[in-house]
């Protein structure tokens, strides 16, 4: 029998990096994450450590450890909570043909509403965000649509990776969530083969897989809204679990996030999409009454 | 995959101001760094606008009369205005005109007199409100007396005398305003219950003039490090600059280090870079001020008539060698 760390290399997802203190990374490689924001690097693995610099937004860094809810890079320490896990990152030659779906493979990629730099930008896809790329120009730009196949607006080729599908490893895949822990886990029959943090809600009981959507899909989360939102799983009551490119706060009650939805980590999610199918039963279990406080 | 450190070269578009800057590794361009903040363009670098020819006035033949609402009308010539004690400060000087990102901007140490020095010795009396400003060019124009706190009647420019395109023997330098409202040759101030209606405030443009907070990138340059080093200018007038920030390609603000030469001086402000890869990043730079102002995207691009207070921004493409 595989173990964890066997079973998720084979997957193609040992070496990365899930948002919660149940991180898997491989002993020696060096795995990547981009910051969500304007990004403090300090000294030691406090919040009152002594501040070095900050980093840019989207700034791609190599994470040397982890140490708990902080990471350790090059450059210092950064919070767990400030990046978005991702692979690494090169510049993807142009695919002179649509349709196809995409991924973005850049840290981010901005959606503009014409192909030049200095157009208006219309909205920001994070990494592995997934758009369908409907429009191509030969000087490397492609025209990017949501699910319903309408552009939306202009990306430059570099920043995308062609969707690939990926071969199902789970023969018999069973979602489980706790809603109490913010916990996933996923089973193969009845081997658990991995759990990671989650946020979000989703109603409790048995629900099943009814359709699968890659991306292109908008989410709107207080009042921002989020294009491109990747690796859609839809359940029969109307719920879905997707990936979420904005936040890392998967496993805390922190990440705000609509009723009926629950997000994952695209690096998770990336991979979850392809071993779920239709009718793929998804259990979801409530927060415990009895440690809700009146 | 391990992240090594490509090498890139780029080219940068400063939008507004059409710069275009072709950098690669063996051709650095100069950088403004702190140090280089104390050495202030020399005089005929400055910008300058007149509106006709520049008048040759000498020492001797100058004078500026102080009339209007005061008690002591009086005259002073250039001798006299040097025996009032003077005060050095580095000021700015911006064209209400400039777009955003525009040169019309600059900054120079100016020596002169407080003007509520030779206030004070006219007089004024409280009906008044305005000061009617003559220049020997025709010139005209107004200001509100509350904008005159800190107005010099300045006779040198960084340690030398004016030269006559910047206003010799003496000309008005007032923090906060535009350059429209420091006429230079200025002959004559009137002190009135009423504004006037000078030469740029007939045709539309503020009476006011008080300079908007802007923030302009002005230079992108490849650094040692193999990334770009982003630098630029700041400013909020006779307001105090609270800080400026950075963004690329429409992401979150990045706050960046500033530093400045006195308080109505341009905030200098650098930082660095380095692209994920290639492509081509649109950077924006933005300044918020004491007031509680901070620029946006949905601020008036157009400079008339109050001039603008738009975001700069400059476009760097990078490819990968």
């Amino acid at each position: 029998m595989l173990s964890r760390r066997q079973f998720l290399g084979l997957a193609g997802i040992g070496a990365l990096s899930f948002a919660s203190a149940k991180w898997l990374s491989a002993d020696s490689s060096i795995q990547y994450a981009r910051t969500l924001a304007a990004t403090p690097v300090q000294a030691a693995p406090q919040t009152h450590a002594p501040l070095l610099r900050y980093l840019w937004p989207d700034t791609i860094v190599s994470v040397l450890e982890i140490r708990g809810d902080w990471l350790r890079c090059a450059e210092g320490y950064i919070e767990r909570a400030a990046v978005q896990p991702m692979l690494p990152y090169q510049p993807q030659p142009f695919v002179p043909h649509a349709p196809f779906w995409a991924e973005t493979a850049a840290p981010v990629a901005p959606v503009l509403a014409w192909a030049a730099a200095d157009a208006p930008l219309l909205t920001r896809i994070g990494h592995l965000g997934v758009m369908y790329v409907v429009d191509t120009l030969p000087n490397g730009w492609y025209g990017v649509a949501a699910a319903d196949g309408q552009r939306i607006g202009w990306t430059q080729a570099h920043f995308w990776r062609v969707l690939r599908v990926k071969t199902a490893e789970l023969r018999q895949p069973r979602l489980d969530v706790d809603l109490q822990e913010h916990m996933l886990h996923v089973y193969d029959a009845e081997t658990i083969v991995l759990q990671a943090p989650v946020s979000g809600v989703l109603p409790p009981g048995i629900h099943t897989v009814r359709r699968l959507s890659p991306g292109g899909v908008m989410h709107s989360v207080g009042s921002a809204t989020y294009h491109g939102v990747p690796y859609r799983i839809e359940l029969d009551n109307g719920g879905a679990v997707c990936g979420a490119y904005w936040h890392n706060h998967f496993g805390t009650p922190l990440a705000a996030a609509s009723e009926g939805m629950l997000h994952i980590s695209p690096l998770l999610a990336r991979w979850l999409y392809w071993q779920v199918c239709m009718n793929t039963i998804i259990s979801v279990r409530p927060k415990n009454p009895a440690n809700q406080v009146t | 995959m391990t992240l090594s450190r490509r090498q890139f070269i780029f080219s940068a578009s400063l939008a507004s101001a059409g710069l275009i800057v072709h950098g690669d590794a063996s051709t650095p361009q100069p950088v403004l760094s702190a140090a280089s903040v104390h050495l202030l363009p020399a005089q005929t670098a400055l910008f300058q606008q007149h509106k006709g020819q520049v008048p040759l006035i000498s020492a001797e033949d100058w004078s500026l009369r102080f009339e209007g609402l005061v008690e002591n009308p009086f005259t002073l010539d250039y001798a006299r205005l040097k025996e009032f004690p003077a005060q050095e400060s580095v000021c700015a000087l911006g064209c209400i005109s400039d777009p955003p990102g525009g040169r019309l901007l600059g900054e120079a140490l100016w020596r002169g007199v407080p003007l509520q020095a030779l206030i004070a010795r006219a007089g004024m009396r409280p009906e008044a409100q305005f000061a009617h400003l003559h220049a020997s060019d025709g010139y005209v124009t107004s200001i509100r007396l509350l904008h005159l706190n800190y107005a010099l009647l300045a006779y040198a420019m960084n340690g030398a005398p004016l030269r006559p395109e910047h206003g010799f023997p003496a000309r008005l330098l007032v923090p906060g305003l535009y350059g429209y409202k420091m006429p230079k040759w200025v002959k004559q101030i009137v002190f009135s219950a009423v504004p006037l209606a000078g030469f740029w405030e007939s045709q539309g443009w503020s009476p006011e003039g008080v300079a908007q907070t802007m923030a302009a990138i002005r230079s992108v340059r490849q650094n040692a490090a193999g990334g770009v080093t982003l630098s630029g200018v700041a400013y909020a007038g006779a307001r105090t600059l609270r800080r400026v920030e950075i963004s690329v390609d429409g992401g979150a603000w990045m706050p960046v280090l500033c530093r400045a030469d006195g308080v109505f001086a341009l905030a200098h402000w650098q930082i660095d870079w380095m692209p994920p890869g290639r492509g081509a990043y649109v950077f924006k730079v933005r300044a918020s001020d004491s007031s509680g102002y901070t620029q946006s995207e949905q601020a008036y691009t157009r400079p008339f008539p109050n001039g603008t207070s738009a975001l700069h921004a400059a476009v760097v493409r990078v490819e990968e060698i």
